[in-house]
């Protein structure tokens, strides 16, 4: 076990709580699992009275759950949605999760949602605004607020810095948390063309509280991250590199699209401890670069 | 920040609009190797309709199996163009689908028993059970049980769960919808006026046919939740005689409990 990161516990490996494990959740002994801890989407669930939240209450009765968001639009030039940020406290309040998190980007302006994680000029303003718009949240929600690199598939004219050198300056000036998507790095390294090793380098290993792993698609032109497949390769590697790097944090499975059987969740799952461990996965060619 | 919201802007709009002109893309978005600037706007625009698209494939499956999925894409696409999400989450996002389809339906789908108003009752089934899915269900309250003589004892209160909607269509759906959840071959349902109620029990939806009273008894007990008052005002606004319409709802009144159509008042 690692040091708390922000005050926040290290929680082993997990998995992204979806819908078609829910039954096999509420009818077997969480001893069987096979997971320490679960991400909940907190859109999911906000607001929601049904089956999805009598699974999570179980699931929360028995394991730790971190909340994940996908609509907190912490870069957008609209004014912070506080009716979402009252949802997203409510929940909180009524799940404890370990720690709530979201993603650098920005889903929508003058109103609008895209429903998508759009990117960020990586400029000196909005590095400014997102801090401010942390800082905000963090207040608002009396707690650290743990930021997730996106994968992307556009960058602008107008960047000043590169995405790591922003985001290791936003954690920083924003006295936030970091997740780590692995696969996301990986994925905007190819679409981009930068090393992702340098990336993972360049990130405050102090202020990582979790990473992410998924399987992205080929698209040929690019990588999308689609979150429904295996782990690639590459990102295996990436992934021992930095928990080299940060001295171990939680490790979150994330599959939502063509998901698996639990069992071959876990399996998947179970292939990070063993690359923690030194285990490493065939050679594989690696992917000719699209960007 | 006037900068960070006019970049913003173009490409919300980009998005919206379904990609950007080549040069406008240049002039914001880096080139790089095969993808040029307005491909990688496009890849964002691609995904905004795929991804609503998908979110009504999800919450209206027997109408595009009734559909087929040449007419539902149509519809789909059409209620995309029509319709921008302000909501945080995708959940909301069909919630407007219904009335978009009744909307935009030629003018011949208001003639009685016209085929043409089925997507839109067909959707407007499918929305209330996906609120019911998500609504608060009675399931873990502890609630007393409703007796048989709820309607006989003057100010015994009763309530529809919020896990409860009633609607009234121009056709017979709920065969139609129940077929469609087996994977049955679904054929065209009768035109005729039907009453329904989707409820909720042990997280199961379910439509459950009523009768007139039966419907008129459970929109009454939404606004009053005396029952023997609810029941004399389904009486009236049906012009019947309330001692039969309460004889009958009474013989009723177990099963639409057993259904989570009803439940004992929350204490106030």
């Amino acid at each position: 076990m690692t040091e708390p990161r922000l005050g926040l516990p290290h929680l082993g490996d997990g998995v992204g709580l979806r819908h078609p494990h829910y039954e096999h959740l509420m009818r077997s002994p969480a001893s069987g699992w096979g997971v320490d801890w679960f991400e909940v989407i907190s859109e999911n669930h906000i607001g929601n009275e049904g089956y999805g939240m009598a699974v999570l209450e179980r699931v929360r009765a028995e394991r730790p759950v971190a909340m994940h968001g996908v609509s907190l639009s912490i870069g957008s030039s609209d004014p912070l949605d506080e009716a979402y940020l009252d949802g997203l406290a409510a929940l909180a309040a009524r799940i404890e999760p370990a720690w709530i998190s979201d993603h650098l980007c920005w889903t929508g302006v003058a109103g609008l949602n895209t429903h998508d994680l759009l990117p960020l000029p990586l400029t000196e303003a909005s590095l400014v605004h997102v801090v401010d718009r942390i800082r905000r949240v963090q207040d608002r929600l009396g707690r650290p607020l743990v930021v997730e690199n996106p994968s992307s598939y556009l960058q602008f004219r107008s960047d000043q810095m590169p995405e790591w050198e922003y985001i290791a300056r936003m954690a920083e000036a924003a006295d936030c948390g970091l997740l780590l998507d692995v696969n996301n790095v990986w994925v905007s390294s190819v679409n981009h063309g930068f090393d992702p090793v340098a990336y993972i380098d360049a990130i405050p290993a102090g202020r990582i509280v979790q990473m992410h792993l998924a399987g992205p698609t080929d698209c040929g032109t690019h990588f999308m991250d689609t979150h429904d497949s295996p782990v690639r390769d590459e990102v295996w590697e990436l992934y021992r590199l930095a928990q080299r790097r940060t001295g171990r944090v939680s490790t979150l499975l994330e599959w939502d699209a063509s998901i698996p059987p639990w069992e071959a969740l876990v399996g998947e799952l179970g292939k990070a401890a063993a690359v923690r461990d030194g285990w490493s996965p065939a050679p594989a060619p690696r992917a000719a670069a699209h960007g | 920040m006037a900068e960070l919201a006019g970049l913003q802007s173009w490409l919300q709009e980009a998005i919206l609009a379904g990609g950007a002109g080549a040069e406008e893309a240049e002039r914001r978005v880096v080139s790089r190797g095969a993808l040029g600037a307005a491909g990688r706007v496009g890849i964002y625009a691609g995904g905004y309709r795929s991804r609503l698209i998908e979110c009504l494939r999800d919450e209206y499956p027997a109408l595009r199996r009734f559909a087929g999925d040449t007419a539902f894409d149509l519809f789909t696409r059409g209620y995309v163009a029509a319709r921008r999400s302000r909501s945080r989450t995708l959940w909301d996002y069909g919630e407007g689908f219904a009335g978009y389809l009744e909307a935009s339906a030629p003018p011949a789908a208001r003639e009685p028993g016209s085929l043409l108003a089925l997507p839109a009752q067909l959707a407007r089934l499918e929305r209330a059970r996906a609120e019911v899915l998500r609504a608060r269900g009675i399931e873990r309250e502890d609630r007393p049980p409703v007796t048989a003589d709820a309607l006989l004892v003057p100010g015994a209160r009763l309530a529809v769960p919020d896990s409860v909607r009633l609607l009234a269509l121009d056709f017979d759906l709920a065969p139609l919808i129940r077929a469609s959840d087996r994977g049955d071959l679904l054929t065209a349902p009768e035109a005729r006026p039907s009453r329904v109620a989707i409820a909720r029990t042990r997280y199961r939806v379910q439509v459950h046919e009523l009768n007139v009273a039966q419907h008129a008894f459970l929109a009454a007990l939404a606004d009053c939740a005396a029952a023997d008052r609810a029941a004399a005002r389904a009486a009236d606004s049906l012009d019947r005689s309330r001692g039969s319409v309460i004889a009958e709802l009474a013989l009723w009144l177990p099963v639409a409990a057993q259904q989570g159509l009803v439940a004992t008042a929350a204490s106030p």
